[in-house]
């Protein structure tokens, strides 16, 4: 047996006492036939919906037409948008001559006054209220050195996990329409849901817009980008004239910047997350790209010499392991000597 | 938009009422008129939603200056920066959704001029005396009880059940306009909502 509150949570019900269309009727009646016992419970969930409701608010008369003048008379946004908007305490509706105001203006007009020279000597993150809606917003920059990782969250709720020597810009808030930051090196990010603002990552000419999704972009192969989508959906757009491109849950998008060539491919979770969970992960990696690697991953700078002829194709994985762990294990399999002296590593073959 | 006429409702048996026409997607189709540049599919969209609107914003903040600014302020916003807003096939949604963020936003400032947002947001409902149906079960002893009840509810199961019976939302947006964390939570909160007619209705 169905309960009241089965109905009343049941979208269809509501939308069929409420808009009833021939469809919803449809439905219904058939299913009042087919559940004849229920019939009692159905009509008390439809009369006590009947029943509900809701005071009324309007706004004042004229309201809505004054607001919607203001909106025509705008001039676009560059002319002077400090204009329109209306601070809340100022907001004549007749033209007043200062000296018939009322004792309650003139206070007003005082605090005003006030306000104003304090607008003029107080530096200016005293006043948030004199930041509008459309005045320049602050850009952030957050980036971690090489050796270092930094996790953050932002205002929307998002998370992002960045990689060692990786930036991120992002306005200080976001505005209504969009959530915008650009990146340079690797990040992991989980996106807070919000159909309304897309989540949009810069990378060098490729924006990736989600929704709401955890996805991992990289830039740190030279002249690649690599964004590799892990749930939820995500629109991939190059500056080029190329068609969007969609990408589904467990795929890769590798992008080459100089050619502009794109290819879609599966990828491995756990080899492009490594990084997150503290682990070093090398895939045919050539000399250069272990040296690379190792230096975001460490903060040190690594020397070679003699090796103008060595070709690579190094494959490993270290957990959470010191760098002269790795050195060790390296230098061992690949036959050469190294030399560590505080952030400066050699490389002798 | 709940006090209506009694002969929309479909009798349950016997002749069907004629059927509302359905019209699919015109929300989407307005909106990408208005996307594309049309000032006059603006305007249409500001005159059907002002109303809906004004009366969400008052019922969050109980403020009527806040929510002025805050339309003001949102269509403003649609108006300026046309090229960056993306397609939506519930205007309502995207409108409400925008409004809400700009009165917590403003809210915030408010604080500081100690007149903060309504804590208890007045999404207050009841249950109308007038006589519905023929053949009504809910007398008036019940009609008290329910009052009562609906009194002593949280203001967040409030919000819940104007969003979900007031302004026909879907879970999905009732979650995502809420902040609650999946659809399943939603739908237990919905539930959980109306736990009260349990105990007053049988």
């Amino acid at each position: 047996m169905l309960s009241i509150q089965d109905f009343l949570t049941n979208p269809e019900f509501v939308e069929w006492v409420k808009n009833p269309t021939k469809q919803l009727d449809d439905y219904w009646t058939k299913w009042i036939k087919a559940n004849p016992d229920q019939l009692s419970t159905l009509k008390l969930a439809r009369e006590f919906l009947m029943r509900v409701q809701y005071n009324e608010i309007r706004a004042d008369e004229g309201t809505k037409e004054q607001i919607l003048t203001d909106l025509l008379k705008t001039p676009s946004r560059k002319s002077d948008s400090s204009s329109t908007k209306v601070l809340p305490l100022a907001q004549p509706n007749k033209k007043t001559n200062y000296f018939n105001l009322s004792q309650l203006h003139r206070i007003a007009a005082i605090l005003i006054l006030g306000l104003g020279l304090a607008w003029l000597l107080i530096p200016s993150e005293f006043f948030d209220i004199s930041q509008t809606h459309l005045d320049e917003i602050a850009t952030l920059t957050k980036f971690t050195q090489p050796g270092e990782k930094l996790r953050l969250t932002l205002k929307d709720g998002t998370k992002i996990w960045m990689n060692a020597a990786t930036e991120i810009q992002f306005p200080e808030r976001f505005d209504t329409l969009e959530r915008r930051i650009v990146l340079t090196g690797e990040a992991y990010f989980e996106v807070a849901k919000d159909s309304v603002r897309p989540f949009i990552v810069e990378t060098n000419g490729l924006s990736t817009t989600a929704l709401g999704t955890s996805f991992n972009i990289t830039t740190k192969n030279e002249g690649r980008i690599y964004v590799s989508l892990l749930s939820g959906k995500v629109k991939i757009s190059s500056t080029s004239d190329q068609e969007d491109i969609f990408l589904d849950p467990g795929k890769e998008l590798r992008y080459s910047t100089n050619d502009r060539k794109l290819q879609v491919r599966a990828f491995d979770i756990d080899q492009v997350m490594a990084w997150k969970e503290g682990n070093l992960v090398f895939e045919d990696a050539t000399l250069l790209s272990v040296v690379k690697q190792l230096e975001d991953w460490y903060g040190v700078k690594i020397q070679i010499e003699n090796g103008e002829r060595i070709r690579w194709k190094y494959s490993a994985e270290y957990k959470n392991q010191t760098l002269e762990d790795v050195l060790n294990s390296l230098s061992y399999i690949q036959q050469f000597e190294y030399s560590l002296d505080g952030k400066q590593v050699k490389f002798k073959f | 938009m709940f006090k209506q006429n009694p002969s929309r409702f479909t009798p349950l048996e016997g002749v069907a009422v004629p059927a509302r026409e359905v019209t699919v997607s015109s929300d989407s189709r307005l909106w990408d008129a208005y996307r594309k540049g049309s000032d006059a599919a603006f305007v249409e969209i500001y005159e059907s939603y002002f109303d809906a609107l004004y009366a969400y914003g008052v019922r969050i903040t109980g403020n009527h200056a806040m929510v002025k600014d805050g339309i003001h302020e949102v269509f403003f916003d649609l108006r300026e920066l046309r090229p960056k807003v993306g397609p939506t096939d519930s205007i309502k949604f995207y409108l409400f959704t925008c409004l809400k963020r700009k009165l917590y936003r403003s809210s915030s400032r408010w604080e500081g001029r100690r007149q903060s947002i309504d804590p208890n947001c007045n999404f207050e409902f009841s249950m109308s005396p007038e006589q519905l149906l023929i053949d009504q079960q809910i007398g008036e002893e019940e009609r008290e009880k329910l009052n009562r009840a609906i009194e002593q509810l949280s203001p967040r199961k409030k919000e819940i059940i104007y969003y979900f019976f007031y302004e026909g939302l879907t879970y999905e947006q009732t979650q995502e306009i809420m902040g609650l964390e999946n659809i399943k939570t939603t739908r237990n909160l919905m539930y959980k909502a109306l736990n009260f007619l349990r105990d007053c209705l049988r």
